[in-house]
């Protein structure tokens, strides 16, 4: 997409959208392509997904830790019976 | 098992805050020990296969628990987490930082607020996790999204090892 074309989604300046897509071009999220005049946006599904899996990440330590203390607890309330 | 104990997991990009609501099967006395007792945090923080020591930890406002996750090769990561606020089994509040061995601080680091209540003998407890830096936010925010490239997934790094105390 042109960043008119993105613009016009957003309740923003073509400004603060062209501002939006430097950051993510220098975070390789989104991929640049010049076309004549216009430059066409594209974004880089695979960056993107890298994100979700370093959330999943994050969670999996979490689920693992929190299953830990379901074992702890379960171990102490049938010591306290 | 039991596995319909609810467990939630999500993230405010905008807000750049990570919520979390976990429930245990055990009633609020129990669980609030094992969350704020050094002796019990070490049986399950890990998480495995790290282990978790807790060097220094004195439960009260303005006290700390200075731990460590231990790797199975024996490498140290240190951490501090400064008590900010304590309101006896419904609720504290932390601060949490990365340091080194010698209980030296790297700042900023993200404010952690837990919240407990138990329903028929279920305790849920529900975390909130925010980082205090906007400007480091905002670096890692763009158009809704969280988006990272080397230096910004270095911080986004950050808040997930603070979050993961790994």
């Amino acid at each position: 997409m042109t960043p008119n074309a993105l613009a016009e989604h957003f309740d923003t300046t073509r400004q603060g959208v062209s501002k939006h897509l430097r950051i993510l071009s220098e975070c390789e999220l989104i991929k640049q392509e010049h076309k004549g005049r216009e430059i066409y946006y594209h974004l880089e599904i695979d960056k993107m997904k890298e994100i979700d899996k370093w959330l999943e990440q994050f969670r999996k330590i979490w689920e693992t830790r929190f299953s830990q203390l379901d074992d702890l607890l379960a171990t102490i309330k049938k010591q306290k019976k | 098992m039991n596995t319909d104990l609810l467990f939630d997991f999500s993230v405010d990009k905008e807000k750049q805050t990570v919520y979390m609501t976990r429930e245990f099967n055990a009633d609020l006395e129990l669980v609030w020990e094992a969350w704020t007792t050094a002796e019990l945090l070490d049986k399950w923080w890990g998480p495995k296969p790290f282990v978790t020591k807790t060097k220094v930890m004195n439960f009260e406002v303005g006290g700390r628990r200075f731990f460590a996750m231990v790797s199975p090769e024996g490498q140290e990561r240190w951490f501090v987490q400064k008590y900010t606020a304590i309101s006896p089994k419904t609720n504290f509040k932390t601060y949490n930082t990365f340091a080194d061995a010698d209980e030296n601080r790297e700042l900023p680091g993200s404010d952690w607020d837990y919240n407990f209540s138990e329903h028929n003998g279920i305790t849920k407890v529900s975390i909130t996790i925010f980082n205090e830096s906007r400007e480091r936010m905002e670096k890692m925010v763009g158009m809704g999204a969280i988006q990272g490239c080397a230096a910004q997934f270095n911080n986004l790094d950050e808040l997930l090892a603070t979050l993961s105390q790994k």
